[in-house]
């Protein structure tokens, strides 16, 4: 009797604990943020999909076109060629494709690139409706546009819009040219 | 009372019984698990997992990539707890080609694997509250695995399938960011979870949905190989951290929790407890942090010597073992993933024979099941 | 070394005496008070020995210790498939917890192999027993009567190689499609096989 009674006691207390601390987080900030209006800080170290690194003095890739991230990649996702322009010591990159649906990000080509040509972007809200846009991305191509975008010098996006907006664009550009060489 | 039925239906047997699908998409099974449960009324007479939804054939895939180009599929089974798969196949590869790893490397993967283990329980323990009815405390512990999330992503570079663990040390030192953010999510942390026993742990709810219900004693778990939290549950202190030492953990002080119950509150409150050791290995790993590179001398190839190897790891939610055989070519011959989860609900089917439906939930949710570590 | 380890190594001697070769099958227990030291040396041998490297397979003794610092395992037991329920029941009263039961494809030498791991919940011991069975008739019986976590193992086993569990109550797909055609695991399957 004496045991049932305090059960009952104390279960009902344990709920009013409950209670009582759901009701001081009731008054505390909130933590979450509200997303469109506010963005998070997007760490250093992010992985997006990969993308050139620009050349300080020419704006283009360093890329020499030696297949090595090709090679290590897991998932066979990247495709590339270059060509020996005249005068050049070594090749240069052509066209550089990267299939992001099959992406891990796991880091293989930039870990083992021998002139540091990749990095990875910062874009994190990549949505389509299309696979295709996704599906090849010519690195490239990418590269060319944002170094446009810079020269244009246009007043700056914020970060999220800005970035998506440039892998979209330059991939579904892309898919308009022969994915040959 | 008795309602108007077919006399046939009468006429098969003194016990009615009827198949109830539990799944494939059900709140409930975490995941795109189906059982089949044969019911007696509420009980449950019998059960059959159907388990594949989400197979992706690791093991195919292990024989047919070099033994750094597993690395980022180590991560895709158990994803709440990427860290420590990641560092069985790194520690099997090192053991197998005798490769050294930098100390600082051997800290930086406990800090990290700790870090993650506290995340994985954090889901758990709202998934599990969700399962028995609680909506708010996922709300909660949302919120501090955001904390780690965060310092995770910052070394990273991801927020869940984390590929940082190379094969000879990681693949990226700490930042001093990092470390800072570290120390103080602990001292923020331990109070929260004084707060999480508080608001559900001492719940009476809680308490009486739990105590007594779904017991799976020692000699069950031995027979099926369960291990993790339901082995420690059923007061065994079984920990492969302890009993088969991998990395720096024989330098760091920790207990194995146990509880002898074997019931549903036993589990969690073993979880609760790993979690405060958690904290413990990380402060002691973040005080004995020594300097040093980060990444150790590897072959250009990696090509272990022919044979077997065998690594075992403590994963969040059990005993996660790699066998690989190396026939000495840069291509592994055969990759064996033995899942945790795997083994823990291979006893359910005979644990919760005779339960009522909604404990048997209760049971299912105490295992922590991870359905893509099950279907590999 | 372990005693647990050293216990069931004894106990291995007495089954499958280290003087017979695996391909024939043990009669009597013969000189088991010697077996002892007799494996021990082959103990460092071990390490680099390997299966696949010479198609014939060489006459090794059945058990032997394993370098656990490289290997991640103490002892090894090459087992003919009708020792295997007494080995696996030495395990059982040893203590020992079931780990895996996996598979291995060896078309070189026209062989599936079932391999069965084993923890213990004392300390790093971790043991296992390999079977070599031939690949027209792969058959060994199942281990699931003294540890019933072997259903599922050997269920997954059966779907990804074909080795028939001989006794196994419910042999059907666990992970794969009730409609799954063909062994996934072995060697010589080809994706394509089910496409077309």
């Amino acid at each position: 009797m004496v045991a049932q009674v305090k059960e009952v006691v104390g279960g009902f207390m344990s709920l009013l604990t409950g209670m009582g601390i759901t009701l001081r987080e009731f008054f505390k900030p909130t933590v979450t943020i509200h997303y469109p209006r506010q963005t998070a800080k997007i760490p250093e170290r992010f992985r997006g999909h990969i993308q050139f690194k620009p050349d300080p003095e020419t704006g283009t890739s360093t890329c020499i076109a030696c297949q090595l991230c090709a090679k290590a990649c897991p998932s066979d996702c990247i495709e590339l060629d270059g060509e020996k322009k005249p005068g050049a010591k070594r090749k240069s990159v052509t066209w550089f494709h990267l299939d992001f649906t099959t992406c891990s990000l796991c880091g293989a080509c930039i870990e083992v690139c021998p002139v540091d040509a990749l990095e990875y972007s910062k874009a994190y809200n990549l949505a389509s409706t299309d696979k295709q846009q996704f599906h090849l991305i010519d690195l490239v191509h990418q590269l060319e546009e944002r170094q446009a975008r810079k020269k244009a010098a246009t007043p700056v996006a914020p970060p999220p819009a800005d970035t998506a907006s440039s892998s979209a664009e330059s991939s579904s550009t892309q898919n308009e040219q022969p994915a040959g060489n | 009372m008795s309602t108007p039925e077919t006399t046939t239906s009468h006429s098969t047997g003194p016990q009615e019984t009827f198949v109830l699908n539990l799944g494939p998409q059900h709140p409930a099974t975490h995941g795109v698990l189906r059982v089949k449960l044969t019911m007696d009324g509420e009980f449950i007479e019998n059960a059959e997992i159907v388990s594949g939804y989400i197979h992706r054939e690791h093991e195919k895939m292990g024989e047919n990539r070099n033994w750094e180009q597993f690395l980022p599929n180590t991560s895709r089974m158990d994803y709440l707890g990427a860290m420590m798969y990641t560092h069985a196949w790194c520690a099997l590869a090192e053991k197998a080609c005798g490769i050294e790893v930098p100390p600082r490397a051997e800290y930086i993967r406990v800090i990290t694997s700790e870090l993650n283990r506290i995340s994985s329980h954090l889901v758990w323990w709202g998934a599990f509250l969700i399962d028995l009815g609680g909506m708010t405390p996922m709300l909660y512990a949302f919120d501090d695995r955001e904390h780690i999330l965060d310092l995770l992503e910052e070394i990273t570079g991801s927020r869940l399938t984390y590929c940082y663990y190379r094969i000879g040390g990681v693949c990226e030192d700490v930042t001093d960011s990092f470390l800072a953010g570290t120390r103080q999510f602990i001292k923020d942390f331990r109070p929260r979870l004084k707060t999480y026993h508080k608001l559900v742990t001492e719940n009476i709810i809680l308490r009486k949905r739990l105590e007594g219900i779904g017991e799976i004693p020692a000699e069950m778990c031995r027979k099926y190989g369960a291990t993790g939290p339901v082995l420690r549950g059923a007061g065994i202190a079984y920990d492969v951290r302890k009993a088969e030492p991998y990395g720096v953990y024989p330098d760091l002080q920790f207990d194995i929790p146990t509880f002898p119950e074997g019931d549903c509150m036993a589990r969690y409150k073993v979880r609760m407890a790993e979690i405060e050791q958690s904290l413990r290995i990380i402060e002691q790993a973040l005080d004995k942090l020594p300097d040093g590179p980060v990444m150790a001398k590897v072959p250009r190839a990696v090509k272990p010597p022919a044979g077997d190897y065998c690594m075992a790891v403590e994963g969040a939610r059990g005993r996660f073992t790699i066998r690989a055989i190396s026939n000495g070519t840069t291509t592994p011959y055969r990759v064996k993933l033995r899942t945790p989860c795997f083994c823990n609900l291979s006893c359910f089917e005979e644990a919760c024979q005779g339960m009522l439906l909604a404990d048997a939930l209760a049971l299912m949710g105490s295992l922590d099941l991870v359905i893509p570590d099950l279907d590999r | 070394m372990s005693t647990v380890i050293d216990e069931v190594f004894e106990q291995f001697q007495k089954l499958l005496p280290p003087e017979d070769s695996v391909s024939t099958a043990p009669d009597a227990e013969s000189g088991s008070a010697s077996a002892g030291t007799a494996g021990d040396s082959e103990t460092a041998a071990s390490a680099a020995a390997s299966e696949k490297a010479e198609p014939p397979p060489e006459p090794e003794p059945p058990c032997r210790r394993i370098e656990r610092s490289r290997h991640g395992y103490d002892l090894e037991l090459q087992a003919p498939p009708d020792r295997l329920i007494d080995a696996v029941s030495i395990l059982d009263r040893a203590g020992f917890s079931l780990d895996i039961v996996s598979g291995a494809d060896w078309p070189k030498d026209n062989q599936l192999e079932v391999l069965y791991d084993f923890f213990h919940w004392d300390g790093p011991h971790h043991i296992t027993i390999r079977t070599r069975i031939p690949r027209e008739k792969p058959e060994v019986p199942t281990i699931s009567a003294i540890y019933p976590g072997a259903l599922w193992h050997e269920r997954e086993t059966w779907e990804f190689y074909g080795i028939d569990f001989v006794g196994h109550p419910n042999l059907i797909h666990l992970i794969l499609p009730d409609d799954q055609e063909g062994f996934p695991l072995r060697k010589d399957f080809k994706a394509t096989d089910v496409d077309a």
